[in-house]
């Protein structure tokens, strides 16, 4: 669909200012990554640091074990998003596309599960964990996450959308099910594959609760709770938070730009154009 | 592609089962938990670490996080049998415990104590952590309000920057010269930023000035008549706008270190931030009402957990922490004054901390506010914050206000 | 029983032997299906299901830690709810913050991926710019948005000062505090379901689209008639998450305004938080987020069954 030059402008005149709206924060935030904390503060509030310090960065590693939360917060994300990839996509596709008995029924409990607030939910969740004794382990960490409704419903939607020709025709050629789904099914859903991979470690990266509750050592902490070091009862140190917070979008930027691409690829490879 | 992903969860479970922390045998370990995160965090781990190395037999083991986390994460480990040895806690919120039977009773530690003489701590706090006449919390860290000024502004409005004002009277009268308004009428600088929520307790400076208060064994004395002078005080303060109105503590703190605002009732942990922020600041200690001086008091006491097996280890623990040294190297680097009263004349303290001494001189008034009360957190949510909110808008007036405060208390502590 | 899948063709004149050939294929497939679902049903059930269960069993019972108390009360905690001045209050905020942030989001987050589909210059950067809040944490961002709309010192009152607008205490006005905190909802999730939104866009085939155009039909109509149409299970799935979520909303709100000013903003979740975790009420927050549920679960019943139809529409071939 081509556009007029007159649409093109428009178009990019107002996501301009739409976009000047949303990079404000991250622009402030950034920003005060360099200031010194008094600026932050500062009266008046300005964009622009008159004086520029890495101090913060230097208070992050310093101050905190950055290091270890940032390879905790890979191994957990990580391992997390890569587990619900793969029990995600099978059980949306068996909910899309492979009907039983009482699979409705079934897809309605998964639904309803992302309907309890986790503030309530987690303290029975925490005495579960006690009781098997992996409190303060990656497997208590990651247990709950292998799989997630979110993105069971995600894919679901994704495979409802897929015509059952390429069933029939794994079917007809003798292709189990299982072959159906790991040679032909997937991928065509690569492209949501990579967008929901990218929601899923987003999701625990940025997590908060959940690691803060079954965490107890530094050893196993992961980004949000260590930033939190920062945040004093009485004093905030907002600098090297700051800091913490643009150095932990780095990685998934990267992800999702690196997604991007096969997002990309996946659309080409589905056949679907055409 | 498939067992790739398979293989890295496994390797994942695996070694998660093996991860996060063993436990050292022949030593005695202290699970100690504490909300000192931020610039604190950083002279208490050299503290611990101090002790640690000093003792062969005792294992401090700390865990540092915001205080809303410890508190979140307290009940769970509660219940679930996993709550930590040492404690740190609010002195406004141990009675809770306490009452609820999770804190272990002191008296016997403290009577067999060969080092530690609780008559050489603040009085105050010794009081406030002594629950229906046992001990259940030591001091750990002790401050006090004082009045932070803003030197700078004060020469502008034409006031003497080395004569804070010291009655209420006098306060006023600066406020007055200390509100800037511009051509529509908007305030441009406040005289004082007073906090009304998640605040250290600000308003209740002025209810003492006018000799009111809030509970008397344990009955709600709120609603009298020095209340409703106080709350109609503070309510005509507000219109003529010498705050703005439902400030935070945190947005009072940063009000006065932009400089928008002149004064503030503040504790010792935001001097370096508001000097490193250019201000030229003065302290002073809060000014005396027609009833009388009295500020706040309190930060944190350190208590035991009932179901710990290492009572004694934590406590020696407890020990260390009020000795004099400890103190010394507390105070000079977090800039709180010491839980002791013995160091009013040490050379080195005041040498290297001199505001110190204006806490020190608020100590013998400083009022330990509720501190036996376990309600006092859902006091201050469900009641207080409604009636400086109400008061300081003007949507309710101040006899109103303290009426419905009055029921509203009377009911929360029939509960 | 398959009416969530894109089933068979069960349509009549079908040879007998063909019928059992069926048979067993459907028998195969459901089998295939149920081996499927069995890895995450097995985590949901342990890690999820079972803990909500026991939130049920607490919510029953006079459960405070504090006090050690487990006294069985039957239905008295729901009933309680009833009567609480403050749970009708935040169940009301809580309407008031849905209604509001849902059909913002959804509709701006269609529009701009739309536009961005469109491919105008430089879309590509800006889909990645809009994305970018929902990769930071949630509680950055509040304290990021704590002091830009700071009434005295943040960027956006200054801003708003020198262009001549009036300023408001956005944070702590009473009237502008639940619209601050939903903007701030909306700011931070426009991207996700803007990403979301076009996944769905692209696996329409463009065939569709430039047959239209060859018909004479301009951007609007295919938008009506082919988008919007072909879009339905990903803006049900889109409407019926952020329902879900909004209903639930939580971390702006306990870093921005703590549920006030004067309890404008708070929330269900909050005060449920609140009951739970300061008052130490576990049997009574449980009971209240079980009526939370309780509404979530009919809203999006409904939602699904109008849904459906559209879906089975969305099957195409």
């Amino acid at each position: 669909m081509k556009l007029s030059r007159k649409a093109n402008l428009a178009m990019l005149v107002a996501f301009l200012a739409i976009g000047f709206i949303f990079m404000l924060p991250f622009l402030w935030m950034t920003l005060s990554s360099i200031k010194p904390e008094a600026l932050i503060r500062g009266n008046p509030e300005q964009l622009f640091p008159t004086r520029v310090t890495m101090g913060n960065y230097v208070s992050l590693f310093s101050q905190i074990p950055f290091f270890r939360f940032l390879i905790n917060s890979f191994i957990f994300a990580g391992g997390v998003t890569l587990s619900s990839l793969l029990l995600d996509s099978m059980a949306g596709y068996a909910f899309a596309k492979l009907p039983f008995k009482g699979s409705s029924v079934i897809f309605i409990l998964v639904l309803v599960t992302m309907m309890v607030p986790f503030q309530i939910t987690m303290i029975p969740l925490y005495l579960i964990m006690n009781k098997f004794q992996i409190l303060n382990t990656y497997a208590g960490l990651m247990l709950p996450r292998l799989t997630n409704a979110f993105g069971i419903y995600f894919m679901r939607q994704s495979f409802l959308s897929i015509p059952n020709e390429l069933m029939d025709a794994g079917r007809i050629d003798g292709v189990g099910e299982t072959g159906i789904f790991f040679r032909i099914m997937i991928p065509v859903v690569v492209a949501s594959l990579s967008t929901l991979g990218v929601f899923h470690f987003m999701y625990n990266w940025n997590d908060f609760l959940w690691p803060m509750l079954m965490t107890n050592t530094v050893e196993m902490q992961t980004l949000p709770v260590g930033l939190a070091l920062f945040q004093g009862e009485h004093v905030m140190e907002h600098g090297p938070m700051f800091a913490g917070a643009v150095l932990s979008i780095v990685p998934i930027l990267i992800i999702f730009l690196a997604a991007q691409k096969t997002f990309i690829k996946g659309i080409a490879l589905s056949g679907i154009k055409g | 592609m498939k067992k790739i992903v398979v293989l890295i969860v496994l390797i994942a479970l695996v070694t998660g089962l093996y991860a996060g922390g063993t436990q050292e045998t022949g030593k005695k370990t202290v699970v100690f938990w504490n909300g000192y995160t931020g610039p604190d965090r950083p002279v208490l781990e050299e503290l611990v670490e101090q002790y640690n190395a000093a003792h062969t037999d005792i294992e401090i083991k700390m865990e540092i996080m915001p205080w809303d986390t410890l508190f979140q994460k307290l009940m769970p480990a509660m219940i679930a049998g996993n709550a930590p040895d040492l404690i740190a806690m609010s002195v406004g919120r141990y009675a809770e415990y306490a009452q609820a039977g999770k804190l272990a009773s002191l008296d016997d530690l403290i009577k067999s104590s060969k080092t530690l003489d609780v008559n050489k701590l603040v009085p105050g706090m010794i009081a406030a952590g002594n629950f229906e006449g046992k001990q259940y919390a030591m001091p750990m860290a002790f401050a006090a309000l004082v009045m932070y000024y803003n030197k700078t502004l004060f020469k502008e409005a034409g006031l003497d920057p080395q004569k804070a004002p010291a009655t209420l009277a006098e306060l006023q009268d600066a406020w007055k010269k200390l509100i800037k308004k511009d051509s529509s009428g908007n305030v441009v600088q406040y005289a004082q930023a007073i906090g009304v929520k998640s605040t250290v307790p600000m308003v209740p400076v002025f209810m003492w000035m006018y000799g009111a208060d809030y509970l008397k064994d344990g009955k709600s004395i709120i609603n009298s008549a020095e209340a409703v002078t106080a709350m109609k005080m503070l309510a005509d303060a507000f219109k003529m706008g010498v705050s703005p109105v439902g400030l935070t503590g945190q947005e009072a703190d940063n009000l006065f270190a932009a400089g928008k605002a002149a004064i503030e009732f503040n504790g010792p942990w935001a001097i370096n931030g508001f000097r490193g922020a250019g201000i030229d600041l003065g302290i002073a200690e809060v000014p005396a009402g027609p009833k009388g001086r009295k500020t706040w008091g309190g930060d944190s006491v350190l208590c035991i957990t009932e179901g710990s097996k290492v009572k004694e280890a934590a406590w020696n623990f407890i020990e260390y922490w009020n000795s004099l040294e400890t103190q010394r190297h507390w105070a000079l680097n977090v800039g709180f004054p010491p839980t002791r009263t013995d160091m009013a004349d040490d050379a080195q303290l005041k040498a290297g901390n001199p505001d110190i001494v204006h806490f020190l001189n608020s100590a013998p008034y400083s009022v330990l506010f509720m501190a036996e009360e376990p309600k006092a957190g859902r006091i201050d949510a469900e009641v207080l914050v409604p009636l400086y909110e109400a008061v300081t808008r003007g949507t309710l007036g101040a006899e109103a206000a303290l009426k419905a405060a009055d029921a509203k208390l009377t009911a929360l502590l029939a509960e | 029983m398959s009416c969530f899948a894109a089933g068979y063709d069960d349509s009549v004149g079908v040879k007998e032997g063909e019928l059992v050939r069926k048979k067993t294929m459907d028998r195969t497939i459901a089998l295939a299906g149920i081996r499927m679902v069995l890895p995450s049903m097995l985590v949901i059930s342990i890690f999820v299901l079972y803990p909500i269960v026991q939130s049920l069993w607490m919510s029953l019972h006079d459960w405070n830690i504090l006090r050690n108390t487990k006294d069985f009360l039957g239905l008295a905690n729901y009933a309680k709810a009833f009567g609480d001045e403050r749970f009708v209050r935040a169940l009301t905020n809580t309407l008031v913050y849905t209604l509001t942030y849902v059909p913002s989001l959804v509709l701006g987050s269609l529009l701009v991926a739309v536009f961005i589909n469109y491919q105008f210059t430089a879309s590509g950067f800006f889909k990645s710019l809009l994305f970018l809040p929902a990769i930071t944490s949630m509680a950055i961002v509040a304290i990021i948005f704590r002091f830009l709309l700071d009434g005295d010192i943040g960027l956006v009152s200054i801003y708003l000062r020198n262009l001549g607008l009036p300023v408001k205490d956005f944070l702590r006005n009473p009237d502008t505090a639940m619209a601050s905190v939903v903007f701030t909802g909306v700011w931070r999730w426009l991207g996700f379901n803007m990403v979301i939104i076009l996944s769905g866009l692209n696996s329409i085939p463009d065939s569709l689209y430039e047959a239209a155009e060859i018909d004479g039909a301009g951007r609007v109509r295919q938008f009506f008639s082919i988008s919007l149409p072909l879009l339905m299970p990903t803006m049900s799935f889109v409407i019926i998450t952020n329902l879900i979520s909004s209903f639930q909303v939580f971390d702006q709100i306990y870093v921005m305004t703590k549920g006030g000013p004067l309890f404008s903003t708070e929330v269900l979740v909050y005060y449920i938080y609140y009951r739970g975790f300061n008052v130490f009420d576990m049997g009574y927050a449980s009971a209240m987020a079980f009526l939370l549920f309780c509404m979530i679960l009919v809203l999006t019943l409904i939602q699904l069954k109008g849904f459906r139809s559209s879906e089975r529409n969305g099957d195409y071939s």
